[in-house]
């Protein structure tokens, strides 16, 4: 029973939605449209096939949002029209296919797409070929735009040598259109269609794309770097480099600029360290691009190096345009060098010790963003400079410590821990920078480099953390401005539970005892938070503290006093105060909160 | 309703449910009753001038300054029109008041007004992000309770605009009647509406609401009401603060490249427990990918009130 009348509201729906594919309001028929798999699920195959779908061929509809909803659900429906008869789709699939709206259009190809996908190898030659044909040479350029994305679904079948002579020649009619926007469809669809054809006609197509590549239009020799990749693989690389060569002398810089971003993966699809004489050619046609008088072009061939000079590099003829790069006038360019120069050592092998004049020249650089670049790639920086990093490191990051842009000075912080633990020690300049960090101008910068005193005192242990960190903290819980004693305080708090106990109990806690009776409420509620993690420190049972030094041990030989009273004797009566007596509401709640917390563990 | 929560969530640029902005409209309305025309804020405070619904910058200012409860705000007004974000701005910075309102102070600038948002996006906005006019409604609604002015320990006088012939004594600007919309004239449009200038005396403004004032007018307010000096906002500075009448008054403008293509540099002005000052300049918020070079969704259309 319930079945059943669940099954009659489903039906009343579909009912709705199917009165609201004839709307007036083009928003109801947007919403209708995108449930006709829905429709059609309810329909069945046999009523979809034969009302649904001819309706939906008849459509008038004209709004470019119907429009895009209906080649939406037109893609999905090939389930729901029952097996062996996806093919009725195509007849509304190829009227969206020649409509004006772009984005109606490319649906509308991958639809048809889908629907090739679904069907056997004969309905492809008995229905998708005639579409093909019928786009093909359709009077608007917008149908032969279309017909240039369903070549490659066709010629992947076995048709025969007929309909695929004919498919071949419809193409290369597209290829030679005369409007310059099929011919870059056309373009950007050989790759496709080359690795779809079965039984290639080599020459053929190295023609077409030969006289793509040599098209007078940019935005159709803007494919042929694609090609480029696609046919070096399927053909002899002797044929597509010359290619190449051309297109990276392009007089369009964005044609140059796409062969250089698409360079190293045109030299691995080359195979080229097969051939010394390839290698060569292709080495010398990158150097041009390092060399190319467009900024962009430069920037892209310089984010290419390390790949392009471990597959076909020639280290004599690379270095002097990248030395060059070095000291380029754009500072885009040696960012993106700066960027590269890392893992460009490991690349280039027997010419290490030309980088690193180039890696020190980019950290001395005017821009700091390419010197952040260089200390941001560390890990492999370390690998050229070796064990001298320091001495080259250092001064770097110190003088990047101060830089204006504070997004500098915050991934300078970034990487503090990092070089630490490389340097296995912090020298006196970045310890300076380390603290007054803590008193930034900019809150995010104070934030990060009280994680970053935490992430130190971690790497440096508790002698390190008592005389450097917290001795420089517990003064600054006494600046002059509030802002910084909260931040103080934010820094005793990440603290807490990596300093050594006698530290925590004589240093930090009286000073953020201290704090509680600050006159700015901000400082109270913060000294507030801190005191519960102060708390939740001094309740820790002692054996898992950080590794301890010769000179912890010392300092701590006095027994001392049971860390958990310090919580009832201190920090409670502290709270309790706070939170019934402090004028301040913001306060109140604070320590109420800190206090319940604490009466948590 | 969890304030903690809507706020976590407007931090990550989603807006409020309608209900939502209603709760938190009747939450506002009752914690702006109690902040008088003119409220006192205590120092230390972080002063903020125009936003203009540039949320990402908004979140980018909250970066520099930090945020609320740690740093104590005061907001001179103007948070909506203009940017695409007023929805996104309005809400967090009402939110945050009720939320810490010993923290925080927010002040009616001549935006936060049913006419002029008609006119320049936030009722637009409201229309395209919810589908009906009730979040305008409400917003505009709550405005009509905003402060007309904050007196920071007394010693520092922040209007959004400036000053008022009709307004010799703080104690004038408190006797006032504010819960009704902007006036086109008169003692609570000058507030909101007024600039600084050169020339000495009162002057006929360009906006055709407020007056222009000289340095005689505001060392005369200054003094008779015990003030060091004027801090309001109102009006682009591509410094994003400039100080004007012989250090008497400061302009502060917290949108950087407003309308996102003035080019200019916001500030915020922090006032230490001291009274001492410290402007913090910063830029735009680094934007995502490259779209149209704003960096931000762009609806479909580019609303036409800033071409």
């Amino acid at each position: 029973m319930s079945s059943f009348s669940h099954s009659g509201e489903e039906l009343a729906e579909v009912a709705v939605l199917i009165d609201q594919l004839k709307d007036e309001d083009a928003k109801v028929r947007v919403v209708a449209t995108r449930n006709l798999c829905k429709i059609a699920k309810a329909l069945g195959p046999i009523r979809t096939r034969e009302e649904l779908v001819p309706f939906v061929s008849e459509s008038t509809d004209e709004g470019d949002e119907v429009l895009l909803a209906m080649v939406d659900e037109l893609g999905k429906l090939p389930s729901f029209v029952g097996e062996r008869y996806a093919y009725v789709l195509l007849e509304p699939i190829e009227a969206l296919a020649t409509v004006e709206e772009a984005s109606v259009r490319e649906k509308a190809v991958e639809a048809a797409a889908s629907v090739a996908a679904a069907i056997d190898t004969e309905e492809v030659g008995r229905h998708l070929v005639p579409v093909v044909r019928r786009l093909a040479t359709h009077d608007w350029f917008t149908g032969r735009m279309s017909a240039c994305g369903l070549f490659a679904a066709a010629l992947g079948r076995d048709l025969g040598r007929g309909p695929r002579r004919e498919l071949r020649d419809l193409f290369g009619g597209l290829c030679r259109d005369d409007t310059p926007m099929v011919r870059r469809v056309a373009a950007s669809a050989l790759g496709g269609v080359v690795k779809a054809d079965a039984d290639l006609d080599r020459d053929r197509y190295l023609e077409l794309f030969r006289s793509l590549a040599d098209d007078d239009q940019d935005s159709v020799r803007l494919q042929t770097v694609e090609n480029c990749v696609a046919l070096a693989s399927k053909f002899d690389e002797r044929d597509v480099v010359p290619v190449v060569l051309a297109t990276a002398a392009d007089r369009s810089w964005r044609v140059r600029w796409s062969a250089a971003e698409a360079f190293p993966r045109i030299c691995e699809a080359c195979r080229a360290a097969d051939s010394p004489a390839l290698r060569a050619s292709l080495c010398s046609v990158f150097v041009d691009l390092l060399n190319d008088v467009e900024a962009e072009v430069r920037v892209a061939a310089a984010v290419a190096v390390p790949r392009v000079a471990k597959t076909c590099g020639d280290d004599d003829l690379l270095m002097p345009s990248i030395e060059a790069l070095a000291t380029d006038a754009s500072q885009q360019v040696r960012a993106a060098l700066a960027s590269a120069v890392g893992s460009l050592a490991s690349a280039v092998g027997d010419a290490r010790d030309r980088v690193l004049p180039v890696l020190l020249g980019l950290l001395r650089d005017a821009n700091s963003e390419v010197r952040l670049n260089v200390i941001s790639n560390l890990a492999s920086v370390h690998d050229v400079v070796g064990p001298d990093v320091s001495k080259i490191l250092v001064p770097a990051v110190a003088d990047l410590s101060k830089d204006a842009k504070w997004r500098v000075r915050a991934a300078v912080i970034r990487h503090v821990p990092v070089v630490a633990a490389r340097l296995g020690k912090l020298d006196d300049t970045l310890c300076t920078s380390c603290v007054a960090w803590l008193a930034d101008d900019v809150a995010a910068v104070r934030a990060l480099a009280t994680t970053n005193l935490r992430a130190l005192a971690k790497l440096f242990g508790p002698a390190w953390t008592k005389r450097v960190a917290v001795s420089r903290v517990v003064d600054m819980c006494r600046h002059r401005y509030y802002l910084r004693r909260v931040t103080a305080l934010k820094a005793c708090a990440a603290l807490a539970d990596v300093v050594p106990p006698d530290a925590l109990r004589l240093m930090l806690l009286p000073a953020v005892l201290q704090a509680t009776d600050d006159q700015v409420p901000n400082v109270r509620f913060n000294a507030a938070q801190t005191l519960y993690a102060l708390a939740l420190a001094l309740a820790r049972p002692n054996d898992d503290l950080p590794l301890r030094t010769h000179e912890d041990a010392m300092d701590t030989t006095d027994e001392p006093p049971a860390m958990l009273d310090i919580v009832g004797s201190r920090v409670i009566p502290r709270l309790d105060r706070l939170k019934a007596e402090d004028p301040d509401a913001d306060v109140r709640d604070f320590a109420k909160r800190a206090r319940d917390d604490i009466a948590s563990f | 309703m969890d304030l903690d929560a809507c706020i976590a969530k407007l931090m990550e640029c989603h807006p409020l449910s309608e209900n939502e902005v209603r709760m938190l409209c009747d939450k506002a309305r009752e914690a702006l009753s109690r902040d008088a025309n003119v409220r006192v804020v205590r120092s230390p405070v972080t002063i903020v001038g125009d936003i203009h619904g540039q949320f990402h910058d908004l979140l980018e200012l909250f970066r520099i300054g930090g945020h609320a409860p740690d740093t104590n705000y005061l907001f001179m007004g103007d948070y909506v029109d203009r940017g695409y974000y007023s929805v996104e701005c309005v809400t967090v910075v009402v939110a945050l008041k009720v939320r810490f309102p010993e923290r925080v102070t927010i002040l009616r600038g001549n935006h936060e007004s049913r006419q002029i948002t008609q006119v320049y996006g936030f009722y637009d906005e409201c229309v395209r992000k919810y589908g009906n006019a009730n979040v305008w409604k409400l917003f505009t609604d709550l405005f009509d309770h905003l402060p007309l002015a904050a007196s920071v320990d007394e010693r520092l006088f922040c209007p959004h605009g400036g000053l008022s012939p009709s307004l010799d004594t703080v104690d004038q600007i408190l006797a006032l009647d504010r819960t009704h919309e902007v006036p086109h004239e008169g003692p609570i449009c000058d507030l909101m509406w007024s600039d600084p200038d050169d020339r000495l005396g009162w002057g006929i403004s360009p906006r055709g609401a407020g007056y222009t004032f000289g340095q005689d007018i505001s060392e005369k307010f200054s003094h008779e009401n015990g003030f060091d000096f004027i801090v309001r906002a109102h009006q682009l500075v591509m410094e994003g603060y400039n100080w004007t009448h012989d250090n008497r008054l400061v302009t502060v403008f917290s949108a950087p490249n407003y309308c996102y293509r003035c080019g200019n540099m916001a500030a915020i002005m922090e006032v230490d427990e001291h009274l001492g000052t410290n402007f913090i300049q910063f830029d735009p918020a680094p934007r995502r990918g490259g779209d149209a070079g704003l960096g931000i969704e762009v609806t479909q259309q580019t609303p036409d009130y800033f071409l």
